[in-house]
């Protein structure tokens, strides 16, 4: 497993765009920032998005769900972020979208 | 009897006609992200400097080599503005975020901008990472409110005679702005031309007055 190169594999692909979206960005730079601040290893998040990466396809996309499935796994494994927690703020940022009109700004706010 | 339209009924419509729900992960992202900074385990401020970081990395050079072929090539340019998906793809960036790509035009009659006020929209295969003042609140709200003083703090300053247009970006189609070629450019080749589109002048939010030809000769 090429685990010191876990955060940035896809710099290989010179000339592509190492993100398709903007939520790609913001989950490797979450577990990078995680790992620069101790909340888990360097190698238990080589581990976790070694182990995610097998069963996704070797896509940019595949890649990413494979970086937010062992973030999420890694989070929720270590207590900081149980599932069932990320499950209802997930379903509240949904309502947020689902209630705000077009031309404003979504916030959280607005679905509680 | 009246058919009555209760907050439900509305919602549903509403979700109907104007709602673009993010696709999944990247809701599941939002969520992660909104709880890790309520725990205090990321800094939001370190997020967005690693995320700038990245900007320059896959950087917005693809929009600029777009820019400058659109100024010195008509055919191009023509192309561009009517489907700019294809005319991307012809350069060779086709990708998923570029299909519903469109490209509008400044003048001297009219300044465009780009906001997405619902969700993050942005052509990213052609633009790289939106900045993090896009993904503001503020931002998204101001642009749509008063998109000229949001100029003006970027210091670009409309013609009272010419037009502001604000697009809003949606899951489904995504803007990027040609900005009109600064005055002194006539002898810079097309990559010459490139290196001076900056990202925000495909967002509407530079005008490259800025731009120096003595020092670029």
């Amino acid at each position: 497993m090429q685990s010191g190169d876990a955060l940035r594999p896809l710099a290989r692909r010179d000339g592509d765009p190492i993100f398709e979206e903007a939520w790609q960005a913001q989950a490797l730079g979450m577990a990078d920032t995680l790992v620069k601040a101790g909340a888990f290893s360097a190698g238990d998040w080589a581990a976790a998005l070694g182990e995610a990466v097998r069963v996704e396809d070797d896509t940019t996309a595949g890649y990413y769900r494979a970086v937010l499935r062992a973030l999420e796994g890694l989070l929720d494994g270590g207590g900081a972020v149980p599932a069932p927690e990320l499950q209802a703020r997930r379903d509240a940022w949904a309502r947020a979208y689902e209630k705000t009109p077009h031309g404003e700004p979504v916030e959280l706010e607005k679905a509680e | 009897m009246e058919p009555s339209y209760d907050s439900d009924k509305v919602a549903e419509i509403h979700r109907h006609l104007h709602s673009h729900l993010p696709p999944e992960p990247a809701l599941r992202v939002k969520a992660l992200e909104s709880l890790l900074v309520e725990k205090g385990l990321v800094d939001p401020v370190a997020l967005d400097t690693w995320i700038e970081a990245y900007t320059e990395e896959i950087g917005p050079k693809r929009g600029a080599m777009v820019v400058a072929r659109a100024w010195t090539d008509d055919g191009f340019r023509a192309r561009l503005l009517a489907d700019a998906g294809a005319a991307v793809a012809e350069m060779g960036f086709a990708g998923q975020a570029s299909g519903h790509l469109k490209a509008v035009e400044n003048t001297d009659t009219i300044h465009n901008l780009v906001v997405c006020t619902l969700c993050s929209c942005y052509p990213f295969a052609i633009l790289g990472m939106a900045p993090a003042w896009y993904k503001a609140n503020e931002y998204r709200a101001r642009s749509v409110r008063d998109p000229r003083e949001v100029l003006a703090e970027f210091g670009v300053t409309v013609a009272p005679d010419a037009a502001v247009q604000v697009w809003d970006s949606t899951a489904e189609l995504r803007y990027m702005v040609i900005p009109q070629r600064p005055a002194g450019t006539e002898g810079l080749d097309e990559a010459a031309l490139a290196a001076l589109v900056t990202r925000n002048s495909m967002i509407g939010t530079d005008d490259l007055k800025g731009f120096d030809p003595k020092g670029a000769a």
